[in-house]
């Protein structure tokens, strides 16, 4: 059980240049929909929902980490670590990020910790896509102040993030690290000792 | 004393059949220069882990044997006790280091052996002179060229202070003349070195050890070359950045060495020629400037093999990688292609690997596998930055046989290279860059 | 002008922001929010190098632009407006002003610690100050270090690609693919590296 809380250097660098890379992601997502694509819904009030649709984006890096890795803790780091290199990137959202990144670090780790970090299947990601679903909402309702906003409005809001971490984060993460066991990058990790078998009997 | 290696015996995978080194004895003379030969895939960077003591602590099985440095246990020691022993320098000279520049990298060497933050300076300034790379001691190791990380990593070995050091071709990308220097420079330090590398005469070996019976061999196939043609890339007055180059034509159905210092702007011309830097002056392929192609068009004229081909694969086998190339690019039915896809494989003894992912191929076999997907394509000018790096005699030569073969059929071939026999036995024209930096 | 912001040490600076921006996410005022964004205006203004104007206004166009996004959203679906191009009133208009300048103070402080603190710093700085165990040190500063590296690494991606006569679009999930495959040979190649240089991970 120790060895389960004991990062290996390998995993902490791993950890941060997931964070990095999908930092580099989510920046470059977030400012091309608030500058392509909120410009042309603005005039009818939506430019902040457009945001929404790829909401998933932002799981993405602390949900790969953490089926990879396997190990307590890294969903919570590498999502509030994806937030802090944004924000020194110069993110618009800048400090809003923090809190937000660390919230939905913690709606993964939640879900992977309620599974005892033993079961990741497809319906366990599903799961880790609506942990941080949930959190992220509740943090940008009370702090968005959408109390004050229409609640239809808001309604729609949390279906669009949901099917969006649903996709992003849930099916598309998935679909990534299992292909990645395949390549052979895996082979130190739990996810990828299985692929490693057959490569080298002949035919 | 020495360096002492019994019963080797190590694979990758727990339950795969293929053993990597099968009950391998090497004795690392103390205070001598000794080479470490095999063909490329032998296991040589293998068996180079496994003494620093980096394997199987940190990845694959090692079923039996011991590495011992007179009675000392090389795999029982902690790292950082483990460096005042061995150290060792990858054979590929991206991703060694940790820091931005070489200074922080070897302060932070220094910080892990337990010295003083105060008395770091002189030692660093030392380190980086005995590796010819003075001047690079506060330059971003992003912008460094292949020559200038080699020793840059090798200014990191020697500031560790350990008793033996192992190269892994550390100099392949260094040319030949700094190559020399700092192998002198080495030699008066009266280290224990192993080397490993295709060639003994550089390093003017005391003792040669062969993994797998091969030796090495200067290249000197002379090969009879076809007549060219018409021009297809012609430069004038060309200048990247702050590297400026002689004006140069390269004829269809030509093959042309392109050498020089390391830094001298080889694969900042190959860059350049695939739009991945802004050039001033001439830079024209088929009459047309470069910066005026669509990329797409571009690519379809110019193929390129990286420096670091690791970087280049996409596909999860090597059977895959190389059949994608050949569906893309050639007709007939599926069979036809499986056929084809197998034969270029066989070529270059890479048969055995198909199912492996390209990844775990070996730094030679990588590039092997890069050239062959670039040669399965259609493209009429192909780049080859450092194509024979890291490989043994048998492969150089199937690598340039099959160049030839394909530049008489019109393909124009550029490649770069730092061995010398090489370049001049092979090549229409060998281009050399003086370094004329500002 | 001085870039005296450049000078504080950046984990104080880190811990600041952090604790700034949790209190004022809990509190919910008008003035509050132009206070906090007029001073970390001047903070910008008198803090930083003024070579490094253009990065600001780099920074601040974005940030004006979702903020005037987030006024129109409040003054349509905020209380008392009328949705979609509905009669629009004063307190819908209150609710929108409110949730702009709200976007605008936390982006203010963001911006300020942004613009004058360098990831190296801070990361040393967590060594120093925070006792941030080694291995995590160094760990990030390896992957901080690879920044630039990613971006010629993103490029070499798309060049091997459409040179081997692949469509890649800017949506297309290969490069990605080819950056992560990327990010687990580097952590494992870097790791090796380090350890090599006699790092203990203990
Ligand atoms: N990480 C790995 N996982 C699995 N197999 C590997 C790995 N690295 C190398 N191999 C395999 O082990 C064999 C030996 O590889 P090694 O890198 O030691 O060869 P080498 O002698 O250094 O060759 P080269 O001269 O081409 O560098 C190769 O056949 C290679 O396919
Ligand atoms: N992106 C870059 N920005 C700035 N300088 C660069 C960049 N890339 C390379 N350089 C510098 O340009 C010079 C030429 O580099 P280049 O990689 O072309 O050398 P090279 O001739 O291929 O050397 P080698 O044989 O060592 O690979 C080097 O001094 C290098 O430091
Ligand atoms: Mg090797
Ligand atoms: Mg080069």
């Amino acid at each position: 059980m120790w060895n389960l809380y004991k990062w290996k250097l390998k995993d902490v660098i791993l950890a941060s240049i997931i964070s990095v890379l999908f930092a580099f992601i989510c920046f470059a997502t977030v400012h091309s929909v608030s500058f392509v694509v909120a410009p042309l819904v603005m005039p009818f009030g939506f430019g902040d929902i457009a945001i929404e649709f790829v909401f998933g984006i932002f799981f993405m890096s602390a949900t790969l980490a953490a089926y990879v890795i396997q190990k307590p803790g890294v969903a919570v780091i590498v999502g509030t670590m994806t937030g802090v290199v944004q924000v020194l990137m110069g993110s618009a959202f800048a400090a809003t990020l923090l809190p937000s990144a660390f919230f939905q670090g913690l709606g993964v780790e939640a879900v992977f910790f309620a599974t005892r970090y033993k079961k990741f299947n497809l319906p366990v990601m599903l799961l880790a896509a609506v942990g941080p679903t949930i959190t992220s909402f509740v943090l940008a309702w009370y702090r968005g102040l959408w109390m004050d906003l229409d609640f239809g409005f808001v309604a729609t809001r949390f279906v669009i993030r949901l099917c969006s971490a649903l996709l992003f984060s849930g099916i598309i993460t998935k679909l990534l690290a299992d292909r990645l066991a395949k390549v052979g990058v895996l082979k130190s990790y739990p996810l990828g000792t299985k692929y490693s078998q057959d490569i080298d009997d002949e035919s | 004393m020495s360096l002492n290696a019994t019963g080797i015996t190590f694979k990758y995978f727990e339950d795969s059949p293929r053993i990597v080194l099968q009950d391998v004895n090497i004795t690392v003379p103390v205070g001598k220069i000794s080479v470490l030969q095999g063909k490329s895939g032998a296991g040589k960077s293998t068996l180079a882990y496994v003494l620093a003591g980096l394997y199987p602590e940190n990845g694959g099985f090692l079923q039996s044997g011991t590495v011992k440095w007179e009675n000392v246990d090389i795999h029982t020691l902690t790292p950082d006790n483990r460096v005042a022993y061995v150290a060792m320098m990858f054979q590929n000279p991206d991703l060694q280091f940790c820091m931005n520049t070489p200074e922080n990298e070897i302060a932070f060497c220094l910080e892990n052996i337990g010295i003083a933050e105060a008395d770091m300076p002189p030692l660093i300034h030392d380190a980086m002179e005995k590796a010819q790379a003075l001047d690079l001691l506060g330059k971003s190791f992003t912008y460094m060229s292949g020559g200038e990380k080699q020793k840059c990593a090798l200014a990191c070995i020697l500031a560790l202070k350990s008793k033996c050091i192992i190269l892994d071709e550390a100099f392949a990308n260094v040319d030949e003349p700094t190559a020399r220097q700092i192998i002198t420079t080495l030699r008066g330090l009266k280290l224990t070195i192993l080397a490993i590398d295709h060639s003994t005469s550089l390093w003017n070996a005391d003792h040669v050890i062969s993994l797998d019976g091969t030796g090495a061999r200067v290249f000197d196939l002379v090969p009879s070359l076809h007549a060219v043609g018409a021009p297809v890339i012609t430069t004038c007055g060309l200048s990247v950045g702050a590297i400026t180059y002689p004006n140069m034509c390269f004829e269809k159905g030509s093959i042309t060495a392109i050498t020089g210092k390391s830094g001298a702007g080889k694969t900042t011309f190959f860059k350049a020629l695939m739009q991945q830097h802004k050039y001033k002056g001439s830079l024209a392929l088929m009459g047309r400037e470069v910066n005026k192609y669509k990329k797409k068009h571009l690519y379809e004229r110019c193929g390129i093999v990286f420096q670091n081909p690791a970087n280049q694969f996409l596909a999860l086998s090597v059977y895959d990688e190389v059949f994608f190339s050949v569906n893309h690019w050639h007709k007939g039915n599926a069979e036809a292609k499986r056929e084809k896809t197998l034969e270029l494989l066989r070529i270059f003894d890479l048969d055995v690997y198909k199912k492996y992912s390209p990844y775990l191929l070996s730094q030679g076999q990588q590039r092997r596998l890069a050239v062959l997907t670039m040669l399965a394509g259609g493209q009429n000018i192909l780049l080859l930055d450092e194509p024979t790096y890291g490989q043994d005699y048998e492969n150089i030569c199937a690598i340039m046989q099959l160049l030839l073969e394909k530049a008489k059929n019109g393909l124009t071939v550029l490649y770069t290279t730092h061995n010398g026999a090489l370049a001049r036995n092979f090549s229409h024209k060998i281009i050399h860059l003086e370094d004329n930096r500002e | 002008m001085s870039d005296f912001m450049s000078k504080i040490n950046p984990f104080y600076k880190f811990v600041f922001i952090i604790v700034f921006s949790t209190v004022i996410t809990f509190i919910h005022s008008l003035w509050l929010n132009i206070w906090v964004f007029g001073g970390a205006m001047l903070l910008i203004l008198t803090g930083v190098k003024y070579t490094q104007y253009m990065r600001v206004v780099k920074f601040m166009l974005p940030v004006a632009f979702m903020s005037f996004s987030l006024f129109v959203m409040g003054l349509f679906f905020g209380e008392g407006g009328g949705g979609m191009f509905g009669t629009v009133t004063t307190q819908s208009t209150q609710t929108g002003i409110t949730m702009a300048t709200r976007f605008l103070s936390f982006a203010g402080i963001g911006l300020v610690f942004a613009l004058t603190t360098n990831p190296y710093d801070l990361v040393k700085s967590l060594r120093k100050d925070a006792k941030l165990p080694r291995k995590f040190a160094y760990g990030m500063l390896c992957a901080i270090n690879l920044l630039p590296h990613i971006k010629t690494e993103y490029q070499n991606a798309m060049m091997a690609f459409r040179v081997r006569g692949v469509r890649v679009g800017p949506l297309s999930l290969k490069p990605l693919f080819s950056m992560l495959v990327n990010a687990f040979r580097w952590s494992e190649m870097l790791s090796l590296a380090m350890i090599s240089k006699g790092f203990y991970e203990d």
